[in-house]
């Protein structure tokens, strides 16, 4: 599918217009995705950061996945809503992306924080559980992510391909839990979350979603597909 | 008291030079790093700040390093001010710490309400060197000034029927944003059992690295308990108690299955959610095991003979 197919055009130039658009829009995209990085790297390099830097960018790394991941689920609620079915090219970027900042969160947290010693990481993993539902979480995301990739459906099976786009859906609470049961105080932005989490996930419950869909000319794909 | 020269702290370019961590490298180096990160004898320990305290000790008695000067003043949990740990210094700068009394009072025979300074001139200052643990699994080495509590305790002479001595901080919501913001059981309040109080190692401290105390950390003058979690540490104190029954106290009554009222540090009891079995020290990568009694159970141990202090956590 074209990633900026926007409907009707019936004038090369309009097509011009919508393709220089969206190679600005998709541009655009990437940059946003990479400036916390590049923020975090910036800030660690001028000794900005806290003076417990590890806490920090493990909190930094952890709060732009969730909210990339958030931005993914948005994505095919906003196409319900709005009809522009162009929007779901954006979906896998967001999706991966999110994966990257929950790797680099994983990398300070098991080599950087804990310098890879087993015996604390396993204590941490398998008897906390907020490190059991980030890693939980991080495996559902690498399953989503690693089957968005072209090539692995086929061999896969259709079936379990399909649960495992779905698996982004169920990473999204589990995210949430991991961030309320490390921290000491909920506060206000862990609801916020919580909230917008929880309503971009009803928008998955069936009969809400084929009424949705019956406004667009055609089904969209299931969760993570182009 | 001594006052060590403003110019003998930590030039701020270097400090900051040590609180790059090299997150960058670290992630290029990648798997070239792995090997040597479980390693905390070599190099990452030199990150730590010595900076001279008015009696020249640059370690603790185990020898390990103190936390830099503009990290001790620069990261802390005040709740009072923000949840926000690397805020709290900018929003307590302008937060007035005098005129201030403390209220000495309860099952005593003399109860007394002292203005700051002559309580601080009553009692001379001496530097203690104390790891601190936060029950957030970080930690730090400070070089404190202050008194041991007994002192005032031993004048105040506490009734025979006192056992307990319970701390009281400042309630001044006009004053302490976080007291506005956040719907905790102000004021912060703290306690300790009169025997772990008496304790010689149980500090007031009003000063650190030499210096008159911050209010970031609890100016003008809050408790330093090492061997307990920081949070039993409670900063600037109003009013010390002496009573029969165990008092309430601010993190076991917000989450009394998570916090409890002696708060020991103990790397076998973990929080619910998170282990105390190691610690980040800030200025260092890596983690240091934790430490029975944060080091200090030669001293403090048999307090707690007889305890199951998995149920007395």
């Amino acid at each position: 599918m074209r990633a900026w197919t926007f409907g009707r055009t019936s004038e090369a130039a309009g097509l011009r217009t919508k393709q220089a658009f969206g190679t600005a829009f998709r541009l655009g995209l990437h940059a946003a995705s990479l400036a916390p990085l590049a923020l975090l790297l910036y800030d660690d390099w001028a000794g900005r950061l806290s003076f417990n830097p590890i806490e920090d960018a493990t909190r930094r790394t952890g709060q732009t996945a969730l909210a990339l991941l958030i931005l993914a689920l948005a994505v095919t609620p906003l196409v319900l809503v709005s009809g522009r079915r162009s929007l779901m090219t954006v979906a896998r970027p967001l999706g991966l992306y999110a994966m990257l900042y929950a790797s680099i969160h994983l990398f300070i947290f098991a080599v950087l924080d804990y310098g890879v010693r087993l015996d604390l990481l396993r204590e941490a993993v398998l008897e906390k559980p907020y490190a059991l539902m980030g890693l939980a979480a991080f495996v559902l995301l690498l399953a989503t992510a690693a089957t968005s990739l072209r090539g692995w459906p086929p061999w896969l099976g259709r079936r379990w391909w399909r649960w495992s786009q779905r698996a982004v859906l169920a990473a999204a609470p589990l995210v949430l839990l991991h961030s309320l049961w490390a921290v000491k105080v909920i506060t206000s932005t862990h609801v916020a979350y919580t909230a917008l989490v929880a309503f971009l996930l009803v928008f998955r419950v069936p009969s809400l979603r084929r009424r949705l869909e019956r406004r667009l000319s055609e089904p969209l794909p299931r969760e993570g597909a182009e | 008291m001594k006052d060590i020269d403003r110019s003998e702290i930590t030039p701020e370019h270097l400090f900051l030079s040590r609180r790059k961590f090299m997150l960058g490298a670290a992630a290029l180096a990648g798997a070239a790093l792995l090997p040597g990160c479980g390693d905390r004898g070599g190099g990452s320990n030199t990150q730590t700040t010595v900076s001279p305290g008015p009696v020249g000790a640059t370690t603790d008695e185990l020898g390990q390093a103190l936390t830099s000067f503009e990290a001790v003043t620069g990261y802390n949990n005040f709740y009072e001010f923000t949840v926000d740990k690397d805020s709290v210094a900018d929003l307590a700068r302008d937060f007035a710490t005098r005129p201030w009394t403390v209220e000495v009072a309860g099952l005593v025979a003399r109860p007394q309400v002292l203005p700051i300074d002559e309580l601080l001139a009553e009692f001379p200052e001496r530097e203690r060197i104390y790891r601190m643990r936060c029950v957030e699994a970080w930690s730090m080495v400070i070089p404190w000034l202050g008194f041991p509590l007994r002192l005032l305790l031993d004048q105040v002479v506490p009734q025979p029927q006192a056992r307990y001595v319970r701390f009281v901080a400042i309630d001044a919501p006009e004053r302490l944003p976080g007291q506005r913001k956040y719907s905790f059981d102000w004021p912060y309040t703290e306690g300790l059992r009169l025997d772990e109080a008496m304790n010689d190692l149980t500090l007031i401290a009003t000063g650190l690295y030499g210096k008159q105390l911050l209010p970031q950390n609890g100016a003008p003058l809050r408790l330093v308990v090492p061997w307990k979690y920081g949070f039993k540490s409670i900063k600037s104190i109003v009013r010390i108690e002496l009573v029969q029954d165990r008092p309430a106290t601010f993190w076991s009554s917000s989450a009394p299955h998570e916090y409890g009222f002696y708060a020991n540090v103990n790397p076998e009891v973990d929080h619910p959610r998170w282990s105390q079995k190691s610690e980040r020290r800030i200025g260092e990568t890596g983690r240091r095991d934790t430490l029975p009694f944060n080091g200090y159970g030669e001293e403090v141990a048999g307090l707690y003979e007889g305890m199951d202090l998995r149920k007395d956590f």
